[in-house]
């Protein structure tokens, strides 16, 4: 079954959404985030990238705090913490159920 | 034998494959390039692919589906988001051109990272496009099919003779086209976006030369019935406005299959004379058209006046709009048409029995003409009669008796 588009986030919308936990970020700043901190294990391409800017701009998880030249800055907002939020438990419950799984089949042995 | 280029030589192609169809563009794209075809920055215009001849080489290309209007109008021009641009410039891809709701990149680095790196993503890109694409859809289903029929007033087969049925059978066929082609479009890009969903990919077709065929016809056709139709709307309206094929009354060497004004003087000696001349304005005018529908259709105007044997004087402007149709069938609708058309403009019915036909409605029209059309087997005639005579008015049962008895025994 496919995901509802925006509902659960994909692993490109998660770290764009973590990147910007932190401080406001322009585009290419976000891709060098992901790049520094999965060790180029995700590896976001720039049309993916701004097509993600463009839905959660219009999403508003996120919004545009400045343009400078070429740059336009975003920062998170409310609903967009939210979602990352709501994501990270998700994903903490999923390792929560693996170590479980992972227990009770240890215990059987 | 492969055609022989010089390095930096223009060379112009017509894409092989619509716009949407992604993978067929890129796989052009890329195929040319190996043939030493590299596409040239901004290298679309007006449906035609610029390129330059360099040493062939592998490119790859890929399209991005654009997120706001590419008009030439829209913001921007329709161009990319510059920091966007920037940062393909970082992964080694470049910004080449746009063709309608797609922008193309290229990279020289067989290694580059993907434009698109997430499916779910991409799938939601193509929303925008189709979006654009739903609401061209919607566009093109009104202007080509419900505004004609406002515009007509529904009355299709009067279009349909006044038109031409040829002209109008090409009119019906361009708008087919155009609606498939658009209907096409959408389902492609929809087959797309589940595939990306669902699969993770869209499964390009390898070979763009498969389509290619289907999509050059179609597209000849369409240029072909577009030039075609715009020639054939600027003869018809030069023709209107100069009123070339209309007649003199006078100068009419053709047979008239219905009674006039004077024939409204019935037996006996008469005076008549036209009262009015103006070719420019169509007065005392007859102009014959031949239909594949309506084998004659005549429009007649007459003003004159006619003294009959009682030294009545019958005078005034006679307006008839006579057609021969295929079937008695399709006359019937032609003439319950030419009434509908006059109703919606507001008309005031009288009327007129005894009349031998197969129907018959007369009316006052707005501008307050007396009107009558009459269907009699395959012949249609709506005719309204404005009189001048300070001596006599003819009443409408009179001169419509003699109308309707006229038709179907021709006179020169």
């Amino acid at each position: 079954m496919p995901r509802k588009a925006m509902v659960i986030l994909t692993e490109a919308m998660f770290y764009v959404l973590m990147a910007l936990q932190g401080r406001e970020m322009c585009g290419i700043d976000i891709a060098e985030f992901i790049d520094k901190h999965t060790n180029g294990r995700v590896q976001i391409g720039p049309a993916t990238l701004y097509t993600i800017l463009g839905k959660f701009e219009k999403e508003k998880y996120i919004k545009e705090t400045n343009v400078e030249g070429r740059k336009r800055t975003y920062v998170i907002t409310e609903k967009g913490r939210d979602a990352y939020n709501a994501e990270l438990l998700r994903l903490r419950q999923c390792i929560v159920d693996s170590d479980n799984v992972q227990s009770e089949l240890e215990r059987q042995v | 034998m492969k055609k022989q280029y010089k390095i930096g030589q223009h060379i112009y192609r017509i894409p092989p494959c619509p716009a949407y169809d992604i993978s067929g563009m890129e796989n052009w794209l890329s195929d040319l390039a190996e043939e030493g075809l590299v596409l040239m920055q901004d290298g679309f215009f007006a449906g035609i692919a610029t390129f330059e001849y360099r040493e062939p080489q592998q490119v790859k290309y890929r399209l991005e589906a654009s997120q706001k209007k590419t008009g030439m109008w829209s913001d921007d021009g329709g161009e990319p988001d510059p920091e966007q641009v920037e940062l393909c410039k970082k992964y080694s891809w470049e910004y080449v051109a746009k063709r309608k709701d797609f922008y193309i990149y290229r990279s020289f680095d067989p290694s580059a990272r993907e434009l698109n790196t997430d499916p779910e993503v991409q799938a939601l890109a193509l929303n925008a496009v189709k979006k654009r694409q739903g609401n061209a859809l919607f566009t093109s289903v009104f202007f080509l099919l419900i505004y004609p029929v406002l515009l007509t007033r529904g009355c299709l087969l009067l279009t349909t003779i006044s038109m031409g049925t040829w002209w109008m059978s090409l009119v019906l066929l361009l708008a087919a086209l155009m609606l498939v082609d658009g209907v096409r479009a959408f389902i492609h890009l929809k087959k797309i976006q589940k595939s990306l969903t669902y699969n993770g990919c869209y499964n390009p077709e390898p070979d763009w030369r498969k389509n290619a065929a289907p999509y050059f016809i179609r597209k000849i056709i369409k240029t072909v019935l577009t030039v075609l139709l715009v020639f054939a709307f600027l003869q018809n309206w030069g023709i209107s406005i100069t009123n070339e094929k209309k007649i003199p009354i006078e100068e009419y060497n053709g047979t008239v299959p219905f009674a006039t004004i004077q024939d409204f003087a019935g037996e006996g000696n008469s005076e008549y004379m036209l009262t009015k001349m103006g070719l420019n304005m169509g007065i005392n005018t007859i102009e014959d058209k031949f239909d594949w529908i309506a084998p004659r259709c005549t429009e007649y105007n007459e003003h004159a006046s006619v003294k009959n044997s009682d030294g009545k004087i019958i005078a005034g402007g006679l307006h008839i709009d006579y057609c021969e149709l295929r079937n008695p069938k399709l006359a019937k609708i032609l003439a319950k048409e030419f009434y509908r058309l006059d109703k919606m403009k507001g008309v005031e019915l009288t009327d007129i029995p005894g009349l031998k036909a197969d129907y018959v409605i007369a009316y006052i029209d707005n501008l307050h003409f007396p009107t009558v059309v009459i269907q009699k087997d395959n012949i249609v005639v709506k005719a309204y009669f404005f009189q001048t005579s300070a001596n006599y008015t003819m009443p409408i049962e009179e001169w419509a008796e003699i109308i309707c008895d006229s038709l179907g025994n021709s006179k020169s």
